[in-house]
This record gives C-alpha cells, structure tokens and sequence, in this order.
C-alpha cells in the first residue's frame, strides 16, 4: 500500500482525505445535511427532519431533552476551552501559576441581553438547562453576536467548562447542564450545542466561596 | 437557608484591588481620552505618616538653625535666647526625624545602604548626606551651646560658631530637598509644578521655624524676639499663600491636583494648610501689627496655627499625591503630546 | 551561519548533526556577550494572548501568585506589573468601533489588541537614577536589574518609574522587576518569556538588531494595510521622550499608547532635581536674607 503523503490529513482513512460522498462506514451517510443539535430554539430552515435520526439518545431519568423551541430556554449555550486551563483543569486550578491568570469560573453574554437582563460584568448569574442550574460570574462581551434566524433574534451565551470546587481557581461546573447526546458514528457528545435560560442572581444554596 | 441577593458590591474593576476609594467629580480640564479600564498608570509610593512627618521637621529644624545663626552673627544681645533656641531645635528636629525615615523602610535594618553610595540624580541620595551633614553639625553646635549655657551663657561658644555655618547650609537643604525628593518622580500632584512645589515648602519650613521660635520666645525668652520672629512667619507664610494660589492655578489650567482640591484630602488642605496654616495666621500676625500693644495671645495662636498647617499641608500633599498617581487621567493629562 | 556560543565549542561535534541544539539554537540566534545591549522587541499582531511569558516568568524566578480573583478586564486577571508579576498580558477588546460591530476581525487582532507588557529597562532608567542605595545597577548587557541583597526598600524607585513597573513587595520588603533574566544571560540563555513565547512575539536579541527588525516590519506591516503600526520605545518616538533615550525592551502597537496603559510622552524624572532645588534654596535664600535683616534691625534697635 502506499504511504499517506503529509499532506492528506485524515490519518483514520485508508487514503487520508475526506469525503462528501460516504458509500459506506457511516451510519448517517452517504451526504451531509443540515440537522439542528437535539436541543434547539429553532426548526430546522431546511427539512421536515428536526435533528438527527440516528443520534445516539439516552431518554431517561435525570437526562431530559426539551421540546424545540421550549420558551423556558430560550438562548443558545456553548462551552469551550480558555487557554490557561486544560480540559478538567484540576491540575491547572490548582497550579497557582496557572490559577491565578483564570481564577473564577464565567459566562460570556452578548451585551444586548446583558442590558434587557440588567447584567453587568462580574455580577453573579444563574443558567439553566432542562438538567440543572448553575451560578457563576458574568463577563459581558461584544465577541458574541446576537443571531438572527428566520425573523427572530436569538443570543449566544458561551460558557469555559473548565471550573469545579476544588483548587485555587473554582467554579460551577458546566456539565451540570450538558444534555448526554452522542454523534451516531463516534458517540461524541454534543455538549457545544444546547440551549439555557439566563437570570441575574443567585441560587439558593450555601456559599462555598467567600465573594 | 435562603439567603438575598447580594447587594452594593463593587462594579469596576478598579474598585476590586482592594482599596476602596472616594470618587473625585471630574472637572473640565479633565482627561478625556483612553484608559485601560480606568486602572492606575503609575504606582504611589509606598510611604506612609512617618515621610510626611519627616518633612515637617526636616523643613522645621532646618530654617530654626539657619534662623539661630542669623541671631548669632547679626543679632542684638537680646537674640541670645533665639540662638539657644534654635539650635536645640534643630539638632531635635534631626534627632525626631531620622528614625522616622528608618522606620518608614521596608528593610529598616539596612538604612546604612543610604550611605553607600552618592547618586546626584536622586534627591533621596542627595538628602541622605544633607541629613547626616546637618543632624552631624547641628548636634556639634548643640554641644557647643550646652557648654556655653553650663559656662554661664555669656561665653560664646567657639565650637557652636564654627558648626553652625555647614549647619545653616545643611539647613537650607533640609528645608528644601523634600520637595525636590516630591518631584522627582512620576507622580502626577508632585512632578507638574517642581519650582513652586520647592518655593512652597522652603516657604513653609521657614515660617514653621519662625512659629516655633516664637513660641519658644513667648515662654522662655523675650516677647521682643517674638515680634521680630512673627514678622518673619508673617513674610514667609504669606509668601507660601501666594504660591499655594499660583500652584493651584497652575495645576487646574494643566489638569491634574484634583485629590487635593477635592475629596478627604482636598478639604484637609483648604481647611488645615489655607485656612490654618495661612489665613488664621496673618489674621493674627496682621492684628498684631495695628495694635498698639502686641497680643501675646495672638502671637501664641498664630504660631499654633502655623505649625499645624505646616503639618497639615506635608501630609496634604503626600497623600493627595499618593492619590494623583493612581488615577490615569491626570498622568495621561501631563504625558499626551500637545493637541491630543 | 548560525553564531555559536564559546561554550559549545568546548564539546566535541555531535554524531547526530542538526538533532541536538547549538548553543545559539537556545537565544534564538543572538550571541550572549558582556559589553553589548540586550533588550526585547514584543511585537503585539503576533500575540496570541496564550500567557505563556507570564507562566514562564513566575516559573523560573519562583514568584508567587497574586490576586486570586476574576477582574472583568477582558480575559486580563493579573491586572499590571508589580513585585510578583514581571509579564503581565494585556487583552483591549475592541470589536466596536464607531458604534459598528465587526462581522470580521481584520488581521493582526486589531479588534482584540493582545500585548504583553514587561520592564522597559530604560536607556536613562529613572528607577536607577532614584536609588539611593546603588541597588538598582546597569549589567553587563545593559539592562537594569535590583540587587536584593543591597535594597532597604525605601521604595523611591516606585514612583519614579513612569510605567508603573517596580514595586516594593510587603512579603519580604524589598523592590522587585523583572531582571531581563539576568542569570540566564550569564549562562548564556535568553529569557524564559522570550523562549516559552510560541509566536516569537517576545524577541530578544542585541538591540540594534531588533531596532532594525521592528522597522522592517512596521514597513511590511503598512504595506500590508494596517497603518497604525507603530513602534513604542524606540529612540525618538513616543515612550522614549523626555531624557528616557530609550527603551530596551521596546514594543510595535497598533493603537496609541493610553489603551495599553503607556504614556505617550513620559519625562525622566532626574531633570527636575536641578529646577526644584535652585528654586527650593533661592527661595530660602530670600527669605532668610529677609530674616537676617529683621534680626539685624530688632539687634539695633536693641542697642
């Protein structure tokens, strides 16, 4: 067989290039389409089919999926990584080094909701999804645009999911939210795409940081 | 347990490291141009009442002994309490004031290192020697005056004569160095207005050792050498209102000051260094003058109030100073190039 | 033709050329040598705002973390420099400009301005020119570093910087900066920002060199449309005015000097020594002259 040249980066396939057109290997081939993430605002633009038919769903206790375009959670919810941190980050949380250059867990909020919400950077507030409830600190931002989909307008709030209690730098834990999705073909879970509901304020627990 | 919101935590991040400070009202020669998020451009320093406390008695002991020596060459047999007087005052005002200095280090075991090497470009090097210079000669006049005093007071000391000239030097020194220490930094109250921040201290030094001097008088000498003294307070605290005037002026037109016309430390200054230190004064000193019998009670309040404005305007100024480098608009005000 | 430090010379060639490091390989291709001056060029676009100087920094000289706490300033949470930060990253969102938000980020981060600030190492440092105690020197590579065993901490030198760089630490009472890495100078290294740095925004190298490489890339940086480039500490341009001479450890920024948190035209601190004590001692000379004379009068009148 022939050696993969350097420049065809699909490692996993026999020839090292990816396709459009998948005969066979994939469960949800042969061509992409456009389906919504399981939990949406929004019908799918493009076809009668909402999501993905042969995601892979745990519909049990503890993990409920909503209604597309439940009222109750009406922005969208991503999580993503910061550079100072590392994946569960329970060795960078407790590096002090690494610590202290993100040390509280955040949520960034296009300013546009922050203001009808009566948000400011670094008040404290609570997302919620159809698992659970989270607080954590606001920073309000312009790098998250409001979405305009079919003559609605639709937020971004986007969440590192690197924060736990234990450490120096500590957080709510964003998982609490995620809903336990898995792509058809590899079981990753979607946990980039949800959806939440944002308020300023606290939840009624006991304190376990001093601010 | 439910618990409330929280309520009337800090909002800006300038208010989060830790201090929390008044908010000065912006005035219209204000900065208006880019911050980074309102954060301090510079650093205050690190010294606390013992640096301000310095200058009050730096400026002090230094004009006393400079006055003694005049009394000593120039004066009448009258003066001779003058002279007494000041010297002792000066080698207190060193023997007060170098400790202070000591323990305002953050490594005060090291002071000696002050004396390490001579560096003409820093005001706090060159002060150092003018410190040792004059607390050295002073001391050496003060003995000097003991052993006259012992002798009888009517000898003058020869070794009080000669220590008293690098003594007066030093004197003028102490009583102005300070300032210059001030300005030689980036703080934005000290650096705008070097010259007249220098004018006003010499001012201030030379009227508080007048005031002491005078009180000194009023209760062990004469009341005589009280009314040359005040005469001398008078000239000179007037001269400090005419500067203090000047400086404020000046310091409006370029935009910066504003913790010392505002706020805390504003109200100290109007109050305790133009009020007390100055129009209470040359109240006083002023009806004394049209008087037919001086008041003993007029010169002993004006000299009270002139020490405690003394006072007053050296903390003022530290600490509005203090205040003027944590905030970017009035540094950013002095370092924008002209028509930005 | 890569230099080579003395030192490799003293070990025999490797078998496996090109696999273990010259000596030169480890300062990026600067020869470490007494007698010449050493700075930073930090070119901004090439941030990416990974603050791997910052750690690089407290790693190597063993600094303790500061504040712990989110401050709102973009993803900035160290705030400034002081006694236990010696690289502190900037982070100026600007996605607005004129009320329009950008669709785009047009390239070299003009809508998120990333900067990694450090100790300018002054040409005419006034942090140097303040110290009483001669603990502040000028090395041998022409940098400004604090001798901790000499300092007192009378904390002269921290108003006197005008970047807000030195700082008396209240942990162990002394002044401390970043030192340009002076003892891994000495052992022929560049500093741990300037190597951990994955861009090359933090460049070290003799300060003529990186003088002529910083204008070249303004140059290339104007010809590729972003005309705010512009250097900031080199000599004659803002950041070195005043009697400064100029920054050692310079920058290319592409907004002025204020968003950053620099002053644009900043001014050495010693040339107000001379004005303040001529006024100071006239002033005294005055009013001591007026003091003898009235002395001299009340003695007259005495007799």
């Amino acid at each position: 067989m022939e050696a993969i040249d350097g420049r065809a980066p699909f490692i996993m396939i026999a020839d090292g290039r990816g396709s459009l057109f998948v005969p066979s290997g994939l469960k949800d081939a042969p061509l992409p389409t456009h389906y919504e993430p399981v939990e949406s605002p929004v019908r799918n633009p493009f076809y009668a089919q909402q999501d993905n038919p042969v995601a892979k769903k745990w519909e049990r206790e503890g993990n409920p999926y909503h209604e597309v375009g439940d009222p109750r959670f009406p922005h969208v919810l991503t999580t993503y990584r910061l550079t100072e941190h590392h994946a569960g980050a329970t060795p960078t949380r407790s590096v002090p080094h690494t610590a202290e250059l993100q040390p509280e867990g955040f949520a960034e909020i296009p300013p546009e909701l922050a203001d009808q919400l009566g948000i400011e950077t670094l008040d404290w507030v609570v997302l919620a999804t159809a698992r659970g409830e989270i607080e954590t600190k606001a920073l309000v931002t312009e790098r998250l645009r409001p979405l305009e989909i079919d003559g609605r307008r639709i937020y971004q709030v986007g969440m590192p999911w690197h924060f736990g209690w234990i450490g120096y730098a500590t957080g709510d834990i964003a998982n609490v939210l995620t809903s336990v999705v898995g792509d058809p073909n590899t079981s990753m879970h979607e946990n980039k795409a949800l959806t939440c509901s944002l308020r300023a304020g606290r939840l009624p627990r006991p304190r376990r940081s001093a601010a | 347990m439910i618990r409330a919101p929280e309520t009337g935590r800090p909002r800006s991040p300038a208010a989060l490291f830790g201090r929390h400070r008044e908010r000065l009202p912006a005035e219209p020669e204000d900065y208006r141009g880019p911050t980074y998020y309102g954060q301090p451009a510079l650093k205050p320093s690190p010294w606390t009442w013992e640096v301000a406390t310095y200058m009050f008695l730096a400026g002090l002991g230094g004009s006393a002994q400079i006055l003694a020596t005049a009394a000593d060459l120039l004066g009448g047999p009258g003066a001779r309490s003058v002279v007494r007087h000041g010297r002792y005052l000066a080698v207190a005002s060193s023997v007060l004031g170098a400790p202070l200095l000591i323990s305002d280090l953050k490594t005060p075991g090291r002071w000696y290192n002050m004396l390490r090497i001579f560096r003409p470009t820093s005001p706090m090097s060159i002060g150092s020697y003018i410190l040792t210079t004059f607390g050295g000669a002073s001391a050496l006049a003060a003995a000097g005056q003991v052993l006259a005093d012992r002798a009888g007071g009517r000898d003058h000391s020869m070794l009080a004569r000669v220590a008293q000239i690098p003594a007066a030097l030093a004197g003028a020194g102490m009583s102005t160095y300070t300032a210059a220490l001030l300005s030689a930094t980036s703080t934005p109250l000290w650096a705008a207005e070097p010259r007249l921040l220098a004018a006003r201290f010499a001012c201030s030094a030379m009227a508080t050792g007048a005031a002491a001097l005078s009180l000194a008088e009023q209760s062990d000498g004469g009341p005589a050498n009280s009314r040359t003294l005040d005469q001398v307070a008078l000239a000179a605290t007037a001269a400090e209102l005419a500067i203090s005037v000047a400086s404020d002026r000046r310091q409006r037109e370029r935009g910066v000051g504003r913790p010392l016309r505002q706020g805390g430390w504003g109200a100290a200054h109007m109050l305790g260094a133009i009020g007390l230190g100055a129009g209470l004064p040359l109240a006083c000193y002023g009806l004394n003058l049209v008087r037919r019998r001086r008041s003993r009670a007029l010169s002993v309040a004006a000299s009270l109030a002139v020490l405690a404005g003394g006072m007053i305007m050296r903390h003022a100024v530290l600490h509005a100073g203090q205040r003027s480098a944590e905030l970017p608009g009035e540094y950013f005000r002095l370092t924008r190039s002209a028509g930005r | 033709m890569t230099a080579v430090h003395p030192r490799a010379l003293e070990y025999v060639d490797s078998e496996l050329d090109g696999v273990i490091p010259d000596e030169s390989e480890l300062t990026a291709g600067t020869r470490i040598e007494p007698g010449k001056s050493y700075g930073f060029f930090t070119d901004t676009t090439l941030c990416i705002g990974c603050k791997a100087c910052e750690v690089a920094c407290k790693e190597w000289n063993a600094l303790p973390a500061d504040d712990m706490r989110l401050t709102g300033m973009s993803y900035d949470n160290t705030g400034g420099l002081g006694a236990n930060t010696w690289r502190h990253v900037a982070f100026i969102e600007q996605i607005s400009r004129n009320g329009e938000r950008a669709t785009e980020m047009t390239p070299f981060q003009s809508n998120w301005l990333m900067m990694s600030d450090v100790c300018k190492h002054c040409g005419n440092a006034p942090c140097l020119e303040a110290c009483p105690t001669g603990a502040i020197f000028r090395t041998e590579f022409d940098t400004v570093v604090v001798q901790q065993d000499i300092c007192n901490g009378c904390g002269y030198c921290v108003p006197a910087c005008p970047f807000s760089v030195v700082e008396v630490s209240l942990i162990d009472g002394k002044a401390h900066k970043c030192t340009l890495c002076y003892d891994r100078m000495k052992g022929g290294l560049e500093p741990a920002c300037a190597k951990a740095c994955p861009t090359d925004s933090i460049q070290f190298g003799e300060l003529s060199d990186l003088q002529e490489r910083a204008e070249r890339r303004v140059d290339q940086l104007h010809g590729q449309g972003a005309a705010s480039a512009y250097l900031y500490g080199a000599p004659g341009g803002p950041g070195a005015t005043g009697g400064l001479e100029r920054l050692h450890a310079f920058f290319l920024l592409t907004d002025e000097p204020e968003v950053y948190n620099l002053p644009e035209a900043p001014s050495r601190p010693a040339n107000r020594v001379a004005p303040s004590l001529a006024s100071g001692l006239a002033t005294i000379a005055g009013l001591g002259l007026a003091a003898a004379a009235l002395l001299a009068f009340a003695g007259r009148d005495e007799r």
